[in-house]
């Protein structure tokens, strides 16, 4: 339901001016508490999550591109995020981060930015190309231990060698579970 | 009383000691007996306070408008779950009895395991908490309220009696064809008839050039065995076929429980210029090249190391080859150890012959049923010789077709199968082949687009 309120007021394709996205997140609360930040999923997936790339540091960007005393944020930390909405749910004053970073996702595939991804049966947003690529590596890596050293496997089993295919990840959350449910019902 | 004090003694399961084969009780849904009440979600989302609030359930019904029946999503307690993989909290954990749990201490709701599950099966509650099946500790609330049963909580099948008779008609056979009968497989005469191997009967005919009537129709009984029953000598009757079950059986108990997994990229140059060789098209070229070459040399060339003839008939020295044909037994074992039955898969000519024939049998094998539970589960994927069940298409909820022409007919996966979602079937010929998964899955999305209404909201 508040995925759905969210959506909303940030709607998917409707690009919005700096001051309508502040004024929708409420981002002019920040208090700089850091909560969202402490909340954020991402501080443990990204080595590099700091106080330069963090919710607060995305919302109080946001506040300063009005003074000029900063730039549009890197794109590739937008992508990072996983829109699951702790951050504004851990807001002390009500700022819709994950809203504002939606927004800001907006502006920045308007400047050309690629690499966003949509389910492939609603055309909702999905987790972008970077939270994919995180979840490929991490599925690689942390694979249940097959009964052969890779090598072997790769000699042996020609066929098995190709890349997996995971293609029910071309689908939303929702999707997914329909189409499960299609095709084993 | 007894309702609410069962949930916490019965928070710490069973211990049972996850092998292979052990059996670990899951929920088992059955969809052809669903009538999508609803009932299981509201027992589920009130399982703490009694309320009946489905919205804080952990098990989901949908419906299939294009079908007309229900489906429920919940938590399949994968056996190796992608949530926990990919957690970035650490959060996910399965513990011995086979449950896997979010832990709500740690959980930060990110919904990444959403991401990895092939069924999305980690649902958001309204508050937009992450809730996901716990089989609540082993009395699941849903399976007691639903009124047709379909969801039930249960181990699966205590008896595996299929290996039980596989392997001793294995080794009769062995012992029959290697040792008791004389000229074995390849030429066996017996008093009313004589059954002849077909391949060796087609190199037979190459290298002669004439075609012998009474051969032709000793040749024929293999292969309308082949015709009635597929692979089925292959898997329980092939006395090399025993040797190499027998060679994977000790590369099983040798092999480390925890083989470290290498990096593709690490992989040697030569051994990956080798990887041609893992095509199950080869079998026919050696096939071929067996009788091109006999009709070249004028005798039965390949028969002469062929790995069933050299463990048939043992000439030991003083065959043509003086004994060196024997060498044929170590190094298609040591094949085995990289790839189950690789020589079976990829390179025997009378596999070929029966490959050839065996696609038109009325008998098959039909890996997931409706009830299967697809990719967190995959037994039979992992214990398949010839490596044909697709993990892939489970991993994707669809069926794994199984090639007739590949399939020995072993029944390992039958017989793996907790709950009878593998089976052996009888029906007329069908072409396999496997749809593209990624259009079957749009059209899936395309004929459940209304029953998302049925469902409730987004969740």
């Amino acid at each position: 339901m508040e995925e759905l309120l969210r959506d909303l007021r940030f709607k998917r394709g409707k690009f919005m001016t700096l001051t309508e996205i502040v004024s929708a997140a409420g981002a002019n609360n920040c208090v700089e508490c850091g909560k969202c930040s402490a909340a954020c999923s991402m501080a443990s997936m990204y080595p590099d999550f700091s106080v330069a790339f963090s919710p607060r540091a995305l919302v109080q960007n946001t506040l300063r591109r009005f003074s000029g005393l900063a730039k549009a944020p890197d794109p590739e930390w937008l992508k990072r995020c996983l829109q699951c909405g702790n951050c504004t749910r851990s807001c002390p004053e009500g700022v819709d981060c994950a809203g504002l970073i939606a927004a800001l996702r907006e502006e920045a595939r308007r400047d050309g930015e690629g690499g966003f991804r949509f389910c492939s049966g609603c055309g909702r947003e999905i987790m972008a190309g970077t939270v994919e690529r995180w979840l490929e590596k991490t599925l690689e890596t942390g694979k249940h231990p097959d009964e052969l050293p890779g090598f072997l496997k790769k000699f042996a089993g020609g066929e098995t060698a190709d890349p997996a295919r995971n293609d029910y990840r071309s689908l939303c959350a929702v999707c997914r579970r329909q189409a499960y449910a299609a095709n084993n019902g | 009383m007894r309702e609410t004090s069962s949930l916490r003694e019965a928070a710490a399961p069973p211990h049972v000691r996850h092998r292979a084969g052990a059996r670990l009780n899951t929920l088992l849904f059955h969809p052809e007996r669903c009538s999508g009440c609803g009932l299981c979600a509201s027992a589920c989302g009130g399982r703490e306070d009694g309320s009946a609030a489905p919205e804080a359930a952990r098990i989901q019904i949908l419906g299939n408008s294009a079908r007309g029946g229900s489906f429920a999503v919940f938590c399949q307690h994968c056996l190796a779950p992608r949530c926990l993989a990919v957690c970035p909290q650490g959060a996910v954990s399965r513990d011995k009895a086979g449950l896997v749990r979010i832990s709500e201490a740690l959980c930060v709701n990110c919904g990444l395991c959403r991401e990895a599950c092939a069924e999305a099966a980690p649902l958001r509650d309204a508050l937009g908490g992450i809730r996901k099946c716990d089989l609540c500790g082993g009395r699941p609330r849903c399976a007691e309220v639903c009124p047709q049963r379909a969801l039930e909580y249960t181990g699966g099948k205590r008896v595996k009696w299929l290996f039980l008779l596989r392997w001793p008609v294995q080794a009769l056979a062995f012992l029959l064809l290697v040792v008791v009968l004389v000229g074995s497989v390849c030429s066996l005469s017996l008093p009313v008839i004589d059954i002849l191997c077909p391949a060796g009967i087609a190199q037979s005919i190459a290298a002669s050039g004439t075609i012998l009537l009474a051969t032709l129709s000793s040749a024929l009984i293999l292969l309308l065995l082949a015709l009635a029953g597929g692979r089925i000598f292959c898997g329980w009757l092939c006395p090399f076929g025993f040797v190499l079950d027998l060679t994977d059986k000790a590369v099983e108990l040798m092999k480390k429980p925890r083989a470290k997994r290498r990096n593709a990229a690490a992989v040697p140059a030569g051994m990956r210029a080798l990887a041609f060789l893992a095509n199950r098209n080869n079998k026919f070229g050696v096939l071929a090249g067996a009788v091109a070459a006999s009709s070249l040399t004028g005798n039965q060339a390949f028969c002469t190391v062929c790995p069933i003839g050299v463990v048939c008939r043992s000439y030991g020295f003083d065959s043509a080859l003086g004994g060196a044909e024997l060498a044929v037994i170590p190094l298609v074992a040591a094949m085995d150890a990289c790839s189950k039955r690789s020589w079976c898969r990829y390179f025997c000519p009378v596999g070929a012959l029966f490959a050839l024939v065996a696609r038109f049998s009325p008998v098959f094998i039909e890996i997931g049923a409706a009830r299967c539970k697809k990719f967190s589960c995959k037994r039979c994927a992992e214990v398949c010789p010839m490596g044909i069940i697709d993990g892939d298409a489970l991993q994707n909820g669809q069926k794994s077709l199984v090639s007739k022409s590949e399939c020995i007919l072993c029944m390992r996966c039958v017989d793996i199968c907790p709950h009878r979602a593998a089976g052996l079937r009888f029906g007329l010929p069908k072409s396999g082949r496997v749809s593209n998964p990624a259009e079957a899955l749009a059209g899936a999305v395309r004929g459940a687009e209304d029953s998302a209404i049925l469902a409730g909201g987004r969740r």
